[in-house]
Order: structure tokens, then sequence, then C-alpha cells
């Protein structure tokens, strides 16, 4: 070839898309002709500039959002509150009793780093189903389990998943009751470490988070804590599909510390889930607050604040 | 697979900001690609007999996502455009954290968009994919459903489309495009992806599960 290069075929050159012939001659061409190397350096530096180029970040309000999306998804899937007893044989209902967020937990590590990549997805798999009989038998994107009361009964750790399917109702996530008890595999397995799940409607403030989050522990003690169950309340209705990981994610950010009220409300306006931790020797009460994303492996803490007393 | 809502909602968890790279340098509108990201979602979690934990679930969800992403650009192009790039992709960047650079990334993240808008989405995707985000041709070919040959030429095709049009950018961060660099036919390798660190060709420790 006699003439010069096109942009075109230079760019097919550097993808070794040319013949052998045809590459063989625009090579010998590039090497004699300053104009054809020139643009065959800027075709470079397309990818360069490409590369450079950055965008936003993922919103965290996206991913809420979605996250809410796929739980009214689940929710509104027809025969998901029988979801365990297909797949999983009744046999693997001991295995829905292992602590919920510490099979995913330890299987997942925070870094994303499996040591056996052939074999960890397969673990994820499988821990990931496990995590979802222990927390999903009420067929409600796992939030379900958190709404329903346990009855001793369904708390038995021997079948615990088999039959918290079948005990509690698919209409379970819109009537949940207002104030219940944590049913989980890890509950089942600990009752000492059930917290309370409540949603209180409060719209916690980053100002007044701390006097808010003692008065709504205050209010709660008094109603007796234990036995009460109060009606379902509009705040519980949309509860379900804004915090599709919410068990998973109290494992992880309560280091096993029964947490002394765990709040589905709001913060600023947005979904979030209050979480009070219990005083130790060296600190005073804690309040979290985590966004609907807060799942085992990412904790999406918006906030902190210390309690008084 | 029934019972696996839990399981998805970490699948989704563990590839959203990857994914969400996709869309929205496919898309160079966050608002579409929160749209597109959100209906690939749905679309994928309806679709999760096909989920099954085989080694194609990420390449599996990255091919839902880039999907969506071009089924709006198609129907964007059906459409009588206003300009090449509308008002809403100002507000893009807008809520951004101020910084040193973000005027000029801002610059150049519009100027790249507004070109790539020019190119047929085939090869926009094709781009995306292996040079914005640094996907193998391999990845690139998996997620995509097309053959790695047909990868290299829509990348090919597509940076030789682009060259004119982002002649303003060249040169910005290196030095400039006229120095005749030496020429073989050596394989083109994707330079380094050293400033986007969250979007690197994901190694099979991080992902695990795939080459992706």
């Amino acid at each position: 070839v006699r003439g010069h290069a096109d942009a075109e075929t230079l760019a097919a050159l550097r993808e070794e898309l040319l013949s052998r012939r045809k590459a063989g001659r625009v090579s010998a061409h590039l090497a004699a002709c300053p104009r054809c190397a020139a643009l065959d350096a800027q075709l470079a530096e397309v990818t360069a500039v490409l590369t450079r180029s950055t965008a936003p970040p993922m919103p965290d309000a996206l991913t809420a959002r979605i996250e809410a999306a796929l739980a009214a998804e689940a929710a509104a899937r027809p025969g998901t509150a029988r979801a365990p007893a297909g797949p999983v044989p009744a046999g693997a209902a001991p295995a829905g009793a292992v602590p919920a967020g510490a099979v995913p937990a330890g299987a997942v590590p925070a870094g994303g780093r499996p040591s056996r990549p052939g074999r960890s997805w397969l673990a994820l798999r499988v821990a990931a189903v496990t995590a979802a009989v222990a927390v999903i038998a009420g067929g409600g994107y796992g939030v379900a389990q958190l709404l329903s009361s346990g009855s001793p009964a369904e708390t038995g750790a021997s079948s615990g998943a088999a039959s918290g399917a079948a005990g509690v109702p698919a209409a379970t996530p819109n009537s949940g009751p207002r104030m219940s008890g944590l049913r989980s595999g890890a509950a089942a397995a600990n009752s000492m470490a059930r917290p309370q799940v409540i949603s209180s409607g409060t719209d916690y403030q980053r100002g007044t988070l701390a006097a808010q989050a003692s008065a709504v522990l205050a209010a709660q003690g008094q109603a007796g804590q234990p036995t009460t169950r109060p009606a379902p309340s509009k705040a519980a209705e949309h509860q379900p599909t804004q915090f599709p990981g919410l068990q998973l994610c109290l494992d992880q950010v309560t280091h096993g510390q029964r947490p002394l009220l765990v709040d589905v409300a709001s913060y600023q306006g947005h979904p979030a889930a209050i979480i009070v931790l219990p005083a130790t020797s060296q600190a005073r009460p804690r309040a979290l607050v985590v966004a609907p994303g807060c799942t085992a492996t990412t904790a999406h803490v918006l906030a902190t604040a210390t309690l008084p007393g | 697979v029934n019972g696996d809502n839990d399981a998805f909602g970490l699948l989704f968890t563990r590839h959203k900001d990857r994914l969400w790279a996709v869309a929205v340098r496919t898309l160079g509108d966050t608002e579409e690609a929160a749209d597109a990201l959100q209906d690939a979602m749905i679309s994928a979690f309806r679709q999760a007999s096909g989920f099954r934990g085989d080694s194609a679930v990420t390449t599996w969800l990255h091919r839902i996502v880039v999907n969506a992403c071009l089924d709006r650009l198609r129907r964007r192009a059906a459409r009588p455009t206003v300009s090449g790039l509308d008002e809403r992709a100002m507000d893009v960047l807008a809520p951004g954290p101020p910084g040193p650079d973000t005027a000029a990334s801002t610059e150049t993240f519009l100027d790249v968009m507004a070109a790539l808008r020019t190119l047929p989405p085939d090869q926009q995707a094709a781009l995306v994919l292996v040079d914005m985000l640094g996907y193998s041709v391999m990845d690139a070919a998996a997620v995509l459903g097309i053959s790695p040959g047909t990868v290299k030429s829509r990348c090919a095709r597509g940076r030789a489309r682009l060259l004119p049009k982002l002649a303003h950018l060249r040169g910005r961060g290196g030095p400039p495009a006229a120095s005749a660099a030496p020429v073989s036919s050596a394989p083109h390798e994707n330079p380094p992806l050293g400033n986007q660190p969250a979007t690197r060709r994901v190694s099979p420790a991080e992902g695990g599960e795939t080459r992706l």
C-alpha cells in the first residue's frame, strides 16, 4: 500500500484484526511515515482518555431504592412464603439455626477475597441459601421474620425454618405487629440475643438523635417488651420493603451485643434503622443509624451518637 | 430457585458498584442509569431460575444491565434528540464532592460522553467495558454475548470514530500525541487504570466466582 493508513485500519492493526499480509504492509508503512505514526499514537490516546474519565459513584439513595424495589418484588412473588419447602429439604432445617449473619459473613469477607476462587462461590451460595432459609422463611425478603412474633413452637431450633415458613402467612409483611420479637436462626439458637424490633414512626434528626433514641427507648421500656403485641401500626406496613438485610446487618454491627432497641423508622426523612447498643465498661450506650442498604457485608452506617446516661 | 431472595440481595450488594459503573458510563446520565439499573435488577430477580450460582452469574448480571442500557440507548436514538448532551447530564455531576479535580474530570466526563453518544450503541457498549472499565476482551465478549473478535472490531471502529471527536482531550494527561510513538504489531495493551481503582479489571481473587 502506497497511501496512508486511515484510523480504522490502524485501530484494527492494534487489535490484530488485520490479515498477516495486510498487517505487515501497514506496519512497514507506519515505521516510515510520521503522519500515520502520529495518527496511531492518537488512537492510543483515545483509549487513555476513555480510561481516565471518571463517573459519579452510585448514590446511596439508589442502592436503597433498588433494594426496596427488590423487596417489593419478593413480597409480591407468589408462593414466596413456601420458598424453603421446595429447594431445602426438611433435613436441612437445622442448618438454618446457624446464626444467620455468621455464615455469609464468613463466606464473604468484607474485602471480598475468598481464599479459594474456585470453590468460594459455591460456598457463598450454600451460605446465602442457608441465610435465606434462616431469615426469609416468612417470605418478605427477610424482614417478615423480624415482624412475626415467635411462638415457642415456631422458634424451636430443629424445625425453625420449615415451621416458620408454614406458620407465617403470606400477608405477614403487611400485617406485622408493631412490636415484635426478632425471630431468626440466630435468635432460635440463642434466645438471649433476641432484640426487639419496633417501628416507632420517629423521624430521627441529626442534632437530636441521642435524645430521640433515649425517648423511644424509655417509652418502649414502659410498654413491657416481652409480652406486648400492639396492633399493627401504619409505620410497620412499609418495613419489609425497607430493610431487606436487617438481620444480617444487625449481626454485623452489633458484634454480638444485644441491642437495646432496633427501630425501623427514618432519619432526616429517609428510611433508616436506629440501633441502640448497650453500655459497656468503656462506653455509654450508643445509637447507630443504618441505611436500608445495610447488610452482612456493607454497614451503611449513616450516623452515630452517644446516649446520655 | 425459590428462597433466593436474600441470596439475590447479597449478590446485588456485592456487584452494585460495578454494575452502576457500567450503567452510568453507558448512558452518561445518572437518572437514566439509575432507572436502567433498577429495571435490570428487577428483571434479573424475576429470572432467578437462571440464577444458579454457576460461574457465569456475574456475567449474567452484567449482561442484563448492559442490555437494559442498550435498550435505552436505542430508544433514545429513535427519538428526536434535543441536543447531543442534555442538561440532565450536567446535573449528574453537580452533587459530587467538590475537589480540585472536579471541574476537570466533570468536563472530561461530559466531553467523553458526548463523543461516545455519537457512536452506534454496540460500539459504545464495547468501549465502556473494555476501555473505560478495563474489562478483558474475553469478559466483555461474555457480557455482550458476542465473540472476542467482534468485541475487538467494535472497539477498533469505535476508537477510530472517536479520534477526531476527542482531539481536544488528547494529550491532557500525557505527552503530545504527535510524538510519533514507535508502533509495532504487538498486541494492544490497555494502560493501567490507575485513576479508577474501584473499577479496574476485577481479579478472580476479588470476585471469586468468575473472571469478571
